[in-house]
């Protein structure tokens, strides 16, 4: 693949990850902290397509980028916790067992570390272990649901993009 | 779209995740003297600390909060209760205010709109929901 | 192929959406709100349990207490009450519904207790300033001087032009000791419209509960104990109550504690219109519970600056109050109906059964 042409398509990937970011922040959620996580199916195409390196520069960028489009300061270090964990997870299943796991799975993973991410971050800020139990269980089950819907989304896409137009 | 073995895993990851989660609300609930100590600014919580009863001496904390044009209050959370030590709000009547150890009570400082309470899951015998004063 | 994946994502689209809301739901169907807010000089916490209306009308309540102060705190330049204090000895100043309704609420209560109960202390207050870091104990001729400037029989109200007039130059209202009652019982109001059936509301020391705890059970009220900084005791008492209003006056609120310290004198914020001085009536707290908040908050005034006799005969003629009195002996007087209702939970005060 061509330097620009690649260069273009993750900056594609960027803004469809803070697009994806920004809208999220429109769906109501009544737990704390359960999010769908939409962006990760970006952070999902751009390991599939690109690699490692790639995937976690367009976690970072978008992380840091994502809270300041809408949200606060301490948002950049609950995203960038959570986007870094899951994004590394995810790329080790990936890129070493990708055999043994389906989109779904590497995609609930990912979600579940995002989860627990925030959560150290958040148990960091706030200077208390105890927001992890409390929160940990619903988390986990919203992660479950997730997961498992962005990594649907990514094999969809992913699919699609290998019929019609094959990058590079 | 039968799961793979690997997603097996995962589920079975969360699931371990969960029950350790309940496990350790557990054992911190029946701890009983987990208290926390909330400083809220303008509506706003800007800082949650633990406190303990357990804690040694020496592991007292002041906190200085800075609370716009100017404004301050000093915090000290040590083994057992809260107290603002300093503050230069009018009346200082939260410097004044008798310190607090029991989840439910807290102090105020209306002037820089500043209240510090102490939160906890089990009350003592005796707890009241509010206080009229 | 695609299009059924396209329906599949939908739904699970739709599924997750709906998990993740029951996930935030299903921690009991009662859920609690909690709003804090800072208003008519105090902090105001509104706890109230209750379904998904129940924001709304919290919001709503918030909005009418903000209402209330906008319109009758003395410190706000557009207020009613500022206006009407501006105008003294000149022209009368037409005013809201709800101000008249307050002031002549509280005139009312100026001459049930004769004058002890009186919203023109306005310049004594000012001239006291308990509130401020430097506030000194006035002049003995000062106090007198702005004596004449404090009658309740001097504002004039016109009921068919809802106009208010205090007839003296430099005569000044002071709502404090009613505007509070007032809100809270106006909070209560939209509350129970909404349909709330269990709340605590807190407003400044005023405790107004809507119906019982959400299981059923009765709040427990502790009663501040006002020495708690020599007693390290937090209540002198607890009460258990379900849809009253606990209201509390006391010397222990406000007062000068520089002076406090050095003499053991204690000039506190409750002026007695007879004296220009804190009041003098042997009490440390009074405490009324009732069902009104506006008729608590005047009453446990007057009680306080009355004392225990005057005040238990005045509000024994009224009917349908409980009180409390509790002197510097540490003595705890109640009335009839509080026999049951008082938990002691402070061996330093001693109950005198009526």
């Amino acid at each position: 693949m061509k330097k620009t042409r690649k260069l273009t398509l993750l900056g594609l990937l960027i803004s469809q990850a803070l697009v994806l970011h920004y809208i999220e922040g429109f769906i109501p959620v009544l737990a704390p902290g359960a999010k769908l996580g939409l962006a990760n199916i970006i952070t999902m195409i751009t390991l599939v397509l690109f690699g490692f390196k790639e995937a976690m520069a367009i976690v970072i960028i978008r992380s840091v980028l994502g809270p300041l489009l809408g949200g606060s300061i301490t948002g950049i270090l609950y995203s960038l916790s959570g986007g870094l964990l899951s994004g590394i997870v995810m790329a080790l299943l990936y890129i070493n067992l990708r055999d043994y796991f389906s989109f779904m799975g590497i995609s609930t993973a990912g979600a579940v570390f995002h989860n627990i991410g925030q959560l150290l971050a958040a148990s960091w800020i706030f200077n208390t272990i105890g927001i992890l139990y409390t929160y940990l269980p619903i988390l986990m089950i919203a992660a479950i649901a997730t997961g498992y819907f962005n990594g649907l989304i990514s094999r969809y896409i992913l699919g699609y993009l290998k019929n019609k137009a094959q990058p590079g | 779209m039968r799961p793979k073995i690997g997603d097996i895993f995962v589920y079975i990851f969360i699931i371990v995740l969960v029950g350790l989660s309940f496990l350790g609300l557990k054992t911190m609930g029946n701890r009983g003297d987990r208290k926390m100590v909330q400083i809220e600014l303008d509506g706003e919580i800007i800082e949650s600390v633990e406190m303990s009863e357990t804690e040694p001496e020496g592991t007292t904390r002041e906190i200085r909060i800075d609370t716009g044009d100017g404004g301050y209050n000093i915090v000290r959370i040590s083994a057992g209760d809260v107290g603002i030590t300093d503050a230069n709000c009018p009346d200082r009547l939260c410097v004044i205010s008798p310190r607090i150890n029991t989840p439910g009570q807290s102090i105020v400082c209306i002037p820089h709109r500043l209240i510090v309470r102490i939160i906890g899951r089990e009350p003592e015998d005796g707890a009241v929901d509010d206080t009229a004063s | 192929m695609y299009i059924r994946l396209k329906r599949f994502a939908a739904i699970s689209f739709l599924l997750t959406i709906l998990s993740i809301f029951a996930a935030g739901c299903t921690i009991g169907d009662v859920r609690e709100l909690n709003r804090d807010i800072f208003a008519l000089d105090t902090v105001i916490t509104l706890k109230v349990f209750g379904g998904r209306a129940v924001k709304k009308a919290l919001d709503k309540a918030v909005d009418r207490i903000r209402e209330i102060e906008d319109r009758m705190s003395p410190t706000i330049e557009s207020s009613d009450v500022s206006k009407i204090n501006r105008a003294s000895g000149t022209e009368p100043v037409k005013v809201h519904d709800d101000t008249f309704y307050v002031i002549k609420r509280a005139l009312n209560y100026g001459e049930l207790s004769d004058g002890i109960f009186d919203i023109t202390i306005g310049p004594i207050v000012n001239l006291w300033d308990i509130k401020s870091e430097n506030a000194v104990v006035p002049d003995e001729a000062e106090i007198k001087s702005r004596l004449s400037l404090v009658d309740y029989r001097k504002v004039r109200i016109d009921e068919d032009n809802m106009t208010v007039l205090l007839e003296e130059k430099g005569m000044a209202m002071d709502l404090g000791a009613i505007a509070k009652g007032y809100a809270a019982d106006e909070a209560t109001r939209i509350l129970k419209e909404a349909g709330v059936k269990s709340a605590l509301l807190n407003l400044g020391g005023n405790v107004i509960t809507i119906g019982g705890k959400p299981d059923g059970s009765s709040w427990r009220i502790g009663l501040q104990d006002p020495r708690s900084q020599e007693t390290g005791r937090n209540h002198f008492a607890i009460v258990e109550v379900q849809g009253a209003t606990v209201v509390s006056s006391g010397d222990y609120e406000r007062f000068m504690a520089d002076v406090y310290e050095r003499t053991g004198e204690r000039y506190h914020h409750i002026f007695d219109p007879k004296t220009g001085y804190p009041a003098q009536s042997g009490l440390m707290v009074s405490t009324i519970i009732s069902s009104s908040s506006i008729d608590a908050d005047a009453l446990s005034t007057i009680l306080f600056i009355m004392g225990y006799e005057d005040g238990f005969r005045t509000i024994g003629e009224l009917g349908n109050f409980e009180a409390m009195a509790v002197t510097s002996d540490k003595d705890v007087y109640i009335t009839g109906g509080l026999k049951d209702g008082i938990i002691p939970s402070n061996d330093l005060y001693n109950i005198v059964e009526p």
